[in-house]
This record gives C-alpha cells, structure tokens and sequence, in this order.
C-alpha cells in the first residue's frame, strides 16, 4: 500500500517541526569578544565584526573554519561588515563615526 | 553600497564616484515604534529591513519608494536590537534574534521566512537562555551566526532536506 502524499505532506510538516532543532551547531574560530556583523565572501571564507576585541577578523574555510586572522588595524569597535563581489570588506567602525568608505575598505590582496 | 541604519534610512553611497556620492532612498521607517534592527538585500536588489514585531520589503523596481510587509502573521520580533537577517539564493529571508516568542517562550532563534508562501516562517532554530544573536550570514557551508552563544560565532548546518519520494512505501 502506498501512502498517499497528502499524508506524507503532512508527516514532513509535522517532521519540519519537530525537527527545528535538528541541525548541527559548530564552533567558528575562537578569541572573540561581542561579535557583531558578520558576512561571507564568495569562497566562504567568514569575516566578522569582533567589536570588544576593537578588530575585523576572517575566519577561512579551509580547514574547517578554524584559521582566525586579523585584518588592518586601528578599529574602535567595529559593528557590521560587508564583502564584495571583488572580495574588498567593509566596514561599519563607530569610531569613524559614518557608514563606510573605501577608507575602510580592506582589500583581500593585501594579506 | 546599500545600507539602513537605526533612524530609518535606507541610503545608498554610489560606487561609480568611488563611495562620494551619498543617495537617500528611504526615511523613518519605523517599527512599531522602534528602529530598524536588520537590514538585507535578496537576489534582485529588493531590501528587506527587519524591526520590532515586523518586516518590511521595499522593491528596487521602485528605487525603494514602495514596500509591502513581508511578516507573517503572528510573527513577533520583541525588539529592533539584536535582530539579523540575510537571504539566500532562492530569496527566502532568515531572520535570527535573541529575543523572538511565537509560543510565550524566549531566547535565540534563527526563523526562516518564505516568500512563496506568504513569508510565513519555519522556526529552524532555538536555544536558551537567551544569548545575543546579533549576526547571520548565508553560505554553501550553512547559516553562520555571531554571538550564539555570547563572544562566539557558531556555524549551523540546515538538517538535511528529505525528498517525497523517499517515503513512497508500497
């Protein structure tokens, strides 16, 4: 006997439910202090907005996202990033006091 | 660049005069009272701005003049602060905050809001006590989240889809 699909529907809603918590959560990098934004680049490399740690950091994908390194310097605590299509970041830096610009611009190329 | 801020602005710096020239497109969005809490483009450039209790999408066919509510119904976002979002490639719209209750209860969820079925939600999601769920991003690799649980970025795996077919028993 086959069930029909009306049926299986149902039984993947009820699934979808009460498998909400069925994923896997992973740990990425370590040394964080009140990470904010965060944003991927095209190779799934991860960047983050670290803004205890004043700092804007990738994480790389290879590997297994655990390779933590920092990018530029002279954050006061950072809020949002953004990469793109290029792969250069943004940056969203309250001590700048405005949004972004190619000053916070950090291109990949240069680490 | 696209962005929003918390007053309500959505605003563009224009990337052909290398980020001088500042547009406004939008202003005092509000929600609910409250600011604008997240902020994320889809695949065609329409803006999704997430506050207290709602969601909101303005188009980019209308230079983001106009907009509908992209929440569903009983969606309650608790407040515009901590509240992330980002769309994937099929431009359903994920959401994550600390403070979200569809059942009474609170702490940190990621939602899932699907424009093909009136961006009602799957609650992928949920862990207490509540931590700070202050950023998500979407990639090959699964969803990303910063500060869950708090001074960490975490990487959740979506469970794998199951197909029908998969269950036909004869």
């Amino acid at each position: 006997m086959r069930i029909p699909h009306i049926v299986v529907s149902m039984l993947l809603l009820l699934g979808n439910i009460a498998d909400s918590r069925a994923g896997t959560l992973l740990p990425v990098g370590s040394g964080f202090n009140n990470p904010l934004g965060i944003a991927l680049d095209g190779d799934g490399n991860l960047f983050v907005a670290d803004q205890g740690n004043n700092a804007v950091k990738e994480v790389l994908a290879s590997g297994g996202y655990t390779t933590v390194n920092t990018l530029g310097s002279g954050f006061t605590g950072p809020t949002a990033v953004a990469v793109d299509a290029s792969g250069n970041v943004f940056v969203v830096d309250a001590g700048y006091s405005r949004k972004s610009s190619p000053r916070e611009g950090i291109p990949r190329s240069t680490h | 660049m696209l962005f929003a801020d918390t007053t309500g602005t959505i605003a563009e710096y224009v990337a052909a005069t290398n980020y001088i020239t500042l547009n406004t497109l939008a202003s005092s969005v509000v929600f609910n009272g409250g600011g604008v809490g997240g902020f994320t483009l889809d695949r065609n450039g329409n803006a999704f701005l997430v506050g207290a209790r709602a969601v909101e999408e303005f188009f980019a066919s209308s230079a983001y003049s106009t907009s509908t509510s992209a929440g569903p119904i009983g969606l309650n976002l608790q407040n515009s602060a901590f509240i992330a979002a980002a769309t994937d490639a099929a431009g359903n719209l994920f959401v994550s905050q600390d403070q979200f209750s569809a059942t009474g209860s609170t702490g940190d969820y990621i939602l899932e809001l699907l424009p093909s079925n009136s961006f009602n939600y799957n609650l992928i999601y949920t862990a207490t006590p509540p931590n700070f769920a202050s950023g998500i991003a979407l990639g090959g690799n699964g969803v990303f989240l910063s500060g869950l649980p708090a001074n960490a970025v975490s990487q959740f795996i979506l469970p794998t889809q199951v197909t029908l077919q998969e269950f036909g028993v004869d």
